[in-house]
């Protein structure tokens, strides 16, 4: 499949929801790609920017619910906005739980939709902003030595220098050197700012 | 009634006696081929009236077929009542001397007929025929002295009953104030007047009688046009009128009973069927008869004292066109009248081949109504019937409709979704600055597009609602199988089950009811969806199939992967009533089938080998010639 830059993805086996769907998202200036089934979708890479996804929950073969199964397994993922027809409680708790951004019923004030897509989109990109900071904490951590490591660890954990020297049976001003060269390292500038950053690439204690 | 009355003279009876004796001696010499008598009858009438000509008829046939010996009969017609001068009677008798007097042609018996001729006898007989046996027929036999007769002579008489005349006009015309009696101016004429009107003054009445004796025939014509009213006629004979005129008398008689104003009776049955209304007859055939067995008794010798008639001279005879003519009812005429020339002739002569024509005719018509009724009688029972197979098919048609109302409401709610959704498209287009009118043209254009899909889907859901009488016409398989598939994918995708058309390419149109095909089909995919919604599984397809089966059909399948059937449901699986869901009338198949029968086709089912039921059914394909 080719690679889309689109902003909405529309999944509906029924072209006239999916063309009318289309028109209201090209409208506000998004720009919208249109699947009619959600085979066709999964086989399609996405590209690398913020966007989210309009699926109807029912469609012959693998139903909306299956693809958004699908998708978690593959770790592709996307914010869904789910529309439907004739939606029951059940399948809209099933959708939520697994993560849905909104779940609209036919029919629906366009506004409704449009601010779903907004905001979905609004927090991929934020997903996607965080994703890019971890990223790069756990690649400077990736370049620690396993010393370094060591005392990463037992620093953001709250042990003092000679504690961590005593654990490590090393001196004091060992574990003061290695912690000024995980400092650099790890482009930080305080103690603070360290433990955000683990906590973030979820660098827990052992 | 006359009867023979014999001279009993001595003289005579010797004379008779010698002559037997001499007659029998001659029989004897004769016994081996015996020698034809002969007989000589003179009419004092004109030749061809038809009385005398019809006795003549009777007298000859009875005495020539006489078995034990052969009698001849001469016949002479003496036209006395036209020529009565004495120079004209030496002549005739001139003629009969000439003629059996000195001929070979010996006579052994002469029967003579008429008054004037009698009268000619008394003098006469010797000269003309010796003494053979001579038998006188006049009108009556008082005037005529028995010493006037020769020994060889007998008298008779015509045998007119006059007697019956008045009170059968009495009560026949119970009204009638007057009696015309018409006669001539002949002496027969005038000697059957005077019979009459002795026979008419000793009865006793309730008319006058009048007589009409002295008028010519052409006063008698006009007199009888301007009779008084409830007058009656009484026509006896006029041989010759008071001007000297003859005349045939039953013509004369026609002409008067036609002109006159007063119903005719007569007194000869030769005058019947010839204006008049009928009366007491003398039968000239009856008297022909009776005067031959005279003659044959006379020519044996018997001897006269003994001479008896047999039957009846007269005969109650009447007309009935005249009957009707003066208004005579039938009831009133006398036991053992007769009637003729009723005028329903034709039913008369072909009674039977009419009734038996019309029996035939009548049995046919009945046989033809019966039909008739009988087959509008069917006809009607078939009309009934399918209305009631309409009826229930429509019953079944809501009830399928019901069971996807929640589909059918998705499947308009998808366009108008879709119309919503473009129409605040359009809006944003235009409203958006700067606007993008192609946009908005495009997004005017899904509105339309989703607005036709909605009234599509109403007007599936309407006609499969509509209660339309079977009608079958030429359809399209592939349309006709997707118009349902847009009414039951809804449900299909509900319950994520994919539905597969199967179509062959160039089938040929069918020959349908619309509705009913379409109901038959969706009856077949929901069961199909609903057997699937049972098994659950993964996988989820209904296959619709449709194939050229044969030449003249085309079968369509739906095939799903449901439960199945068992066993032992397949013989129940058509039944009405019968049924394995929780809900439905179980009606559904029973109705498809018998529509598939309607169509001339068959439905049934068969299990798949791996997993659920086929159910399938053929439809007759459309030829041109069905209209």
């Amino acid at each position: 499949m080719t690679i889309s830059d689109a902003d909405v993805f529309v999944v509906d086996d029924d072209s006239l929801i999916r063309d009318s769907l289309e028109q209201l998202v090209k409208s506000v200036g998004l720009k919208a790609d249109t699947f009619s089934s959600t085979r066709a979708f999964l086989d399609t890479e996405l590209p690398d920017k913020p966007g989210c996804l309009v699926l109807d929950i029912r469609m012959p073969g693998l139903s909306g619910l299956d693809l958004q199964d699908e998708l978690f397994k593959r770790g592709r993922s996307i914010p869904i906005i789910f529309i439907t027809g004739h939606g029951t409680v059940p399948m809209s708790v099933r959708a939520m739980k697994a993560g849905a951004v909104d779940f609209l019923q036919k029919p629906f004030e366009d506004q409704e939709l449009l601010d779903a897509i907004h905001h979905a989109i609004k927090q991929n990109r934020l997903t996607r902003l965080d994703k890019v900071e971890i990223d790069k904490i756990e690649q400077r951590i990736k370049f620690l030595t396993l010393r370094e490591h060591e005392i990463l660890v037992r620093v953001t954990a709250g042990m003092l220098n000679k504690q961590i020297a005593y654990n490590l049976k090393m001196s004091e001003n060992t574990v003061k050197t290695h912690r000024a060269r995980i400092m650099r390292k790890m482009e930080v500038e305080s103690l603070a700012e360290l433990v955000r950053a683990t906590e973030k690439a979820g660098i827990n204690l052992p | 009634m006359i009867v023979l009355n014999p001279p009993r003279n001595y003289l005579i009876l010797i004379v008779i006696a010698f002559a037997s004796l001499w007659s029998g001696s001659f029989l004897l010499a004769q016994d081996v081929s015996p020698v034809a008598k002969r007989v000589l009858a003179i009419f004092v009438f004109k030749q061809s009236m038809p009385w005398p000509y019809r006795f003549e008829q009777s007298l000859r046939a009875a005495l020539t077929s006489n078995p034990s010996y052969p009698i001849e009969l001469d016949v002479e017609y003496a036209d006395q009542l036209t020529f009565s001068k004495k120079e004209y009677l030496s002549k005739v008798i001139d003629l009969y001397r000439y003629k059996y007097k000195f001929s070979k042609q010996k006579v052994d018996l002469v029967l003579v007929i008429g008054n004037e001729f009698a009268d000619l006898m008394l003098e006469y007989s010797e000269v003309l025929f010796g003494d053979i046996p001579v038998v006188l027929i006049t009108l009556e036999q008082k005037n005529k002295p028995r010493n006037l007769l020769k020994p060889n002579m007998v008298s008779s008489v015509y045998g007119f009953d006059l007697d019956k005349m008045g009170p059968l006009i009495q009560s026949l015309l119970p009204k009638t104030e007057n009696l015309f009696v018409i006669s001539g101016d002949s002496l027969t004429d005038r000697k059957f007047k005077n019979l009459a009107a002795g026979v008419l003054a000793e009865f006793n009445g309730q008319f006058a009688v009048h007589y009409l004796d002295d008028f010519s025939v052409k006063e008698l014509l006009l007199e009888v046009t301007q009779l008084p009213e409830n007058s009656a006629i009484l026509f006896l004979t006029v041989f010759r009128d008071a001007n000297g005129q003859s005349f045939i008398q039953r013509d004369l008689m026609s002409k008067i009973s036609e002109k006159a104003n007063a119903p005719t009776f007569g007194v000869i049955d030769t005058y019947l069927g010839h204006g008049i209304v009928g009366g007491n007859l003398l039968s000239a055939e009856n008297q022909g008869k009776r005067y031959a067995e005279i003659v044959e008794k006379m020519l044996k010798g018997e001897p006269l004292t003994n001479l008896k008639f047999k039957g009846k001279a007269n005969q109650m005879m009447f007309d009935w066109r005249q009957l009707k003519r003066w208004s005579i009812d039938e009831d009133r005429l006398p036991a053992g009248s007769i009637v003729r020339y009723r005028e329903a002739s034709v039913w008369g002569d072909y009674k039977w081949t009419i009734v038996g024509v019309g029996a035939i005719i009548f049995a046919q018509a009945f046989a033809l109504i019966g039909l008739t009724i009988q087959h509008r009688r069917r006809r009607l029972a078939e009309e009934e019937s399918q209305r009631l197979r309409d009826e229930r098919a429509h019953i079944s048609r809501v009830l399928a409709m019901g069971e996807i109302a929640a589909s059918l409401a998705h499947e308009l709610n998808q366009p108008l979704s879709a119309i919503r959704s473009y129409a605040q498209a359009a809006q944003r287009f235009l409203g958006n600055d700067p606007s993008d009118p192609d946009e908005a043209i495009k997004a005017l254009a899904g509105i339309v597009a989703g607005n036709r899909r909605a009234e599509e889907v109403i007007k599936r859901i309407r006609m499969a609602l509509k209660k339309e009488p079977f009608k079958q016409s030429r359809l399209d398989v592939r349309d006709l199988i997707q118009e349902v598939i847009m009414l039951v994918r809804s449900k299909a995708k509900e319950q994520n089950i994919l539905i597969r058309l199967e179509i062959a390419a160039g089938l040929p149109p069918v020959f349908g009811d619309h509705i009913q095909l379409q109901q038959v089909l969706l009856n077949l995919i929901i069961n199909g969806i609903e057997a699937m919604a049972a098994a659950g599984g993964s996988f989820r397809e209904i296959v619709v199939q449709a194939s050229g089966e044969k030449s003249d059909a085309v079968m369509i399948s739906v095939q799903d992967s449901g439960v199945g059937i068992d066993e032992n449901q397949e013989d129940l699986l058509f039944d009405a009533f019968y049924t394995t869901k929780s809900e439905g009338m179980g009606m559904g198949l029973s109705i498809s089938r018998s529509i598939i029968e309607d169509h001339g086709g068959r439905l049934w089912a068969t299990r798949n080998p791996d997993k659920g039921t086929t159910f399938s059914f053929t439809v007759p394909i459309y030829e041109e010639d069905e209209k």
